[in-house]
């Protein structure tokens, strides 16, 4: 077979190839420099998810100008494309349908703005920050500095917790004390540990709920807010003030017993304790 | 002998070191060759309870040549929520009362400008609390609800300044103030005598669905004829006063799910 290259590679083919390129270079930066011109000129109010949206969008309307100019300078007749289009369109519909029902769920994602990025979340057992929400799926930095990546889908039917959408938060202690214990006195040492601690909010005020009589303990649930940045230092805090302040004041925090029996009639078994003998006098 | 105000110039040749009774903490620094080391030694009332030579485990500042270091009063960087208890105020009546509260230490070297600050102490760390609703409030410094109805005429600490607060409630009914902001940034501290004294909250009270109108200002009464400005207000971004200076609280939050 004789294949004649020179219908392609002629002298006006190859000069149009060169103003094609040039386009594309010059394009490319022109789209760069309209997009981090419109990036510096957003208010600096605006949410980085916006800014992401917007700077998207001079990318995709860019680029797809882009290439209706270069296919005109290069000549290309499209009428050939246009007519295949049809099985084109329903081969690349079959192989794409979990691409383009992510994107469809990600316009959803951005309009719903349940979330925007910074954002902490939890979806299913995952949570982390949110990275990034991108045409196919949004991801996620945990908080052991993995990035999670969950498709759009999914996170549409799924259950998703903001946790840092209200500026504030409350953080719930389940505190268990002995049987023994005087409830009141429990209650204002309570009331006392989340009003001393400044980063607990003084309104709206702790929350304290005698919740049940557990197997071994009366729990207690301590629900205290706090600013939704101060997470790890309030609840840290909180913990050691219940522990040290329940020292202090001789309330027991117990834990689960078990008494053995032999039988139904006899007494429990005997613990005895056997003081250790220093080595010198066992020798 | 007169005690000497914390807020003055301190003069310190590299080397040397202060230590500063203030409230429960003593505050240390000490100058090096062209920067200061500035330690709070924390629940120490008496100076003769911290070690000078520990100042160099705190934080160091590297400012230059200047051996000066200034101790300037300031009010609180966030809003202030004041929480009145059992206090109403009938129609088409104004009241006044004052309220005392911590100032913050600024430390600056050199000379007192914005780029000179080195470090900002509050005197005593007063509780977070949240002023409005949860999803939409505003974070704040709980000031508790002491009050009093006359200026106070003995000395007070220079740790904390006088504020009055004078609300007119131009409203055909009773107005129970619960919750009230002040925004401690749009005020001036000024001093009076040998009181702090910082400006007025003049607050009129036009009822629940419009927004009252607030200014801070001075008084003659108060801050005399020509105020001695100590530390001018830390925003003049007057839209914030727009918004809501009473909150009356309503008891949703302590729903447990």
């Amino acid at each position: 077979m004789n294949f004649d290259w020179s219908k392609y590679f002629n002298e006006e083919n190859m000069e149009r190839l060169i103003i094609a390129l040039v386009i594309l270079a010059v394009g490319t930066v022109l789209i760069y420099a309209i997009r981090t011109i419109v990036k510096r000129l957003l208010p600096k109010s605006m949410s980085k998810q916006r800014q992401m949206i917007v700077t998207r969008i001079i990318n995709y309307t860019g680029y797809l100008i882009l290439a209706f100019v270069i296919i005109d300078e290069m000549n290309i007749d499209l009428t050939p494309f246009f007519g295949a289009a049809g099985i084109i369109g329903i081969v690349l519909g079959v192989a794409s349908q979990t691409s383009i029902g992510n994107i469809v769920s990600g316009f959803f994602l951005v309009s719903e703005k349940s979330f925007e990025i910074g954002d902490v979340i939890k979806i299913g057992d995952k949570s982390g920050v949110v990275y990034s929400i991108d045409l196919l799926s949004i991801k996620i930095k945990t908080f052991d500095n993995l990035l999670l990546r969950i498709p759009n889908q999914t996170v549409i039917s799924s259950e998703v917790t903001n946790v840092t959408k209200f500026p504030i938060r409350r953080l719930d202690f389940n505190v268990g004390v002995a049987y023994k214990e005087d409830l009141k006195k429990v209650k204002e040492i309570l009331e006392r540990v989340a009003k001393q601690n400044p980063l607990c909010l003084d309104e709206p005020e702790p929350l304290i709920v005698f919740k049940e009589f557990g197997n071994s303990s009366i729990d207690i649930l301590l629900g205290v807010w706090f600013e939704k940045t101060n997470y790890l230092a309030v609840k840290n805090s909180v913990f050691n003030d219940i522990k040290s302040t329940f020292d202090a004041e001789g309330i027991e925090i117990p834990f689960p017993h078990v008494t053995l029996y032999t039988g139904e009639v006899t007494k429990p078994f005997p613990i005895i304790k056997k003081e250790e003998q220093p080595k010198e006098a066992q020798g | 002998m007169e005690q000497k105000s914390i807020y003055r110039k301190y003069q310190l040749q590299p080397g040397a070191s202060e230590l500063i009774q203030c409230n429960t903490f003593i505050l240390g620094v000490k100058r090096e060759k062209e920067g200061w080391f500035i330690k709070i030694f924390e629940d120490t009332t008496s100076a003769a309870d911290a070690n000078p030579e520990e100042i160099s485990s705190g934080e160091y500042f590297h400012s230059g040549k200047s051996n000066t270091l200034i101790i300037a009063p300031a009010l609180q960087f966030k809003p202030l929520v004041f929480k009145g208890t059992k206090m109403v105020i009938a129609p088409n009546q104004r009241f006044t009362f004052f309220i005392q509260i911590p100032l913050v230490l600024q430390l600056y070297f050199s000379k007192i400008q914005e780029g000179n600050l080195l470090k900002e102490i509050p005197s005593r760390r007063l509780s977070d609390t949240w002023f409005g609703e949860p999803d939409s409030g505003v974070a704040a410094f709980s000031m508790g609800s002491d009050y009093q109805l006359n200026f106070p005429d003995t000395d007070i600490s220079e740790l904390e300044a006088v504020c009055p607060v004078n609300i007119f409630n131009n409203w055909d009914q009773q107005l129970e103030v619960q919750r009230l902001i002040i925004k401690a940034d749009n005020m001036t501290l000024f001093r009076k005598d040998n009181k702090i004294v910082s400006s007025v909250v003049k607050l009129e009270y036009k009822g629940q669905d419009t927004i009252s109108a607030v200014s801070y200002g001075t008084s003659k009464q108060f801050h005399g004829e020509n105020p001695e400005i100590l530390a001018k207000a830390r925003s003049n971004d007057t839209k914030s006063l727009l918004k809501t200076n009473f909150h009356f609280i309503r008891n949703i939050y302590n729903r447990a799910e």
